[in-house]
């Protein structure tokens, strides 16, 4: 009888431990998230052209019904050290989002550029528009929420996840880049500095005055560019430029120039060695339908014999 | 030597195993095969490797293209019940790159080029499964013969090349003849090769090796004074691959 009872209680302690297990696992991937454009997007880099920029972000809340504390509100300060439960004195609170938003599970709120910590408490006198400053803010949030889901248990503090503002008016460093000569075009191969997000290369007939960009590659995509379009025979300058993803350009690169001049690929090699093929293009293949037509014809032939 | 006595006796073992199946009827074959390939582009030019004008050797070396081929073959007669007869389409595709060269100095640049072609075959195919379905030796030797088109291109950096006005782009027919052995590997696992049978309607399986030889010069068309007209397309050439018959 006594044994019965002892294991009763045991299946009863483990059941409430799964229970807890369970209802906690589903609160902790529950919250109030953060995120600017997409959900993917968590870090905004701009410049000293943004100062007047009012960048938007979105929130969004899962815990809906579940988990969230009666009256919380989530509130949202920007901070230039790691985010803590709640605004430290040289944070600048952007917003409170009532409960009553929160109920409706998706919103967005504006953060002003120009009204970050890093310029409105600096001691080192940055303002928005200086120049040659990378500056690095974190965007905070924090809401009130039911650790474990069990209802009447205790309310504690959660933080959101944090978002990156990050002023940057630092310049990449210049790329170095050389260049190989192709038929009507120059292959453009780069190093960029690991800030560099887009390398940009210019061109221009030697002898006239202004560059033209020709052609842009995110460093991600590759080390060189292409510049097709060229004259042969005629000789450019080529230079190219860094940009990062603050949009900040560097200096132009070394300058070099090229001429574009006629390649052989195979057929030409072929032809220049003697090979008579005139490349007759698509009319000689129009006879393939005949093989075609010759398999169709016996499978017909064995089924209609 | 002890390769070849396990081989033997695995042969021995299932000629005497009087294994009878193949539920469902047999009308295909379908064959994946890889091989390397080179054309014979080179053999109207004088001169070999690097003394030579051979224009294939000097683009893209003495290394092989790799050639993947699928061959469909529609099993339409049983002449006297010692093989089948069956007309087959076989396409396949290679392609070799290298260097396009500076037409001035003639040295390479890093711009690329690339010969891509597409044999197409319209082929006769007699395969001898008499030993196979009458003794159980596992070897099909087969026969093939027939026509070939053989559509060509040629790029230089990531387009078509164009050479003095024409782009690089045609086709070359001609014929082509092939022998080969294939092993009827259902003797590996007799009841696994039934059930392929009676759920997939796949008769027999086979590993096999042919040499293919092509003449693909539009049947040797020559100018006037006895030189060939236009690419070569010609190979020889060993294939290994794997076929199924269902």
């Amino acid at each position: 009888m006594a044994e019965g009872l002892l294991y009763g209680r045991r299946q009863m302690m483990r059941s409430l431990f799964l229970l807890s297990l369970l209802t906690a696992t589903v609160s902790a991937a529950q919250g109030v998230k953060l995120s600017y454009e997409t959900v993917d997007v968590t870090t905004k880099r701009f410049n000293a052209n943004d100062c007047n920029l009012n960048v938007t972000v979105n929130w969004t809340n899962t815990a809906l019904g579940l988990g969230l504390c009666a009256n919380t509100d989530l509130k949202v300060w920007a901070s230039e050290l790691e985010c803590q439960d709640s605004a430290g004195t040289t944070d600048v609170v952007f917003n409170t989002i009532s409960s009553s938003e929160l109920s409706a599970g998706v919103g967005t709120f504006t953060v002003a550029v120009a009204e970050l910590p890093g310029f409105k408490y600096s001691d080192a006198g940055v303002q928005c528009g200086t120049d040659g400053v990378e500056r690095s803010h974190r965007l905070c949030g924090a809401y009130r929420i039911n650790g474990t889901g069990i209802p009447g248990s205790a309310c504690t503090v959660s933080q959101t996840n944090s978002l990156s503002l990050i002023y940057d008016t630092k310049a990449p460093v210049a790329p170095t880049i050389t260049v190989d000569v192709q038929d009507s075009a120059l292959l453009v191969k780069f190093k960029a500095s690991p800030d560099t997000t887009v390398i940009h290369v210019y061109t221009r007939e030697q002898g006239t005055a202004a560059f033209i960009e020709k052609a842009q590659l995110a460093t991600a995509s590759g080390s060189s560019i292409k510049v097709s379009g060229l004259t042969n025979d005629t000789t450019y300058d080529v230079m190219a430029r860094s940009e990062d993803a603050a949009g900040n350009f560097s200096e132009n690169s070394e300058l070099f120039s090229a001429t574009p001049r006629l390649t052989l690929g195979f057929y030409g090699r072929y032809r220049s060695a003697g090979g008579t093929d005139t490349a007759t293009g698509c009319s000689a293949i129009n006879g393939l339908p005949f093989l075609l037509a010759c398999g169709l014809w016996l499978l017909r032939r064995k089924r209609n014999p | 030597m002890r390769f070849f006595g396990l081989i033997a006796a695995l042969l021995a073992s299932h000629a005497f195993a009087g294994e009878v199946y193949g539920a469902t009827e047999q009308s295909f074959a379908f064959e994946f095969k890889l091989g390397p390939h080179r054309p014979l582009i080179d053999r109207e030019f004088p001169g070999v490797g690097d003394a030579g004008l051979d224009p294939y050797y000097r683009t893209f070396g003495p290394s092989f293209m790799l050639m993947g081929e699928v061959e469909v073959d529609y099993q339409f007669w049983r002449p006297f019940n010692v093989g089948s007869l069956a007309i087959g389409l076989a396409v396949g595709y290679a392609e070799k790159f290298g260097a396009a060269l500076d037409a001035l100095t003639l040295k390479p640049v890093t711009e690329s080029t690339g010969l891509r072609i597409f044999p197409i075959k319209l082929l006769a195919v007699y395969r001898f499964d008499f030993l196979a379905q009458r003794f159980n030796i596992p070897l099909v030797p087969y026969i093939k013969g027939g026509l070939v088109a053989e559509p060509w291109w040629i790029v230089k950096g990531n387009q078509t090349e164009i050479f003095n006005g024409r782009l690089a782009l045609s086709s070359r027919w001609g014929v082509a003849a092939v022998v080969g052995l294939a092993i009827q590997i259902d003797f590996l696992d007799p009841r696994l090769a039934r059930d392929f049978d009676t759920s997939a309607g796949v008769n027999h399986t086979y590993l096999f090796a042919e040499w293919s030889m092509t003449e693909v010069n539009n049947f040797g068309q020559k100018d006037e004074n006895g030189k060939p007209i236009g690419l070569d397309l010609s190979s020889r050439n060993v294939f290994f691959g794997i076929a199924v018959e269902f």
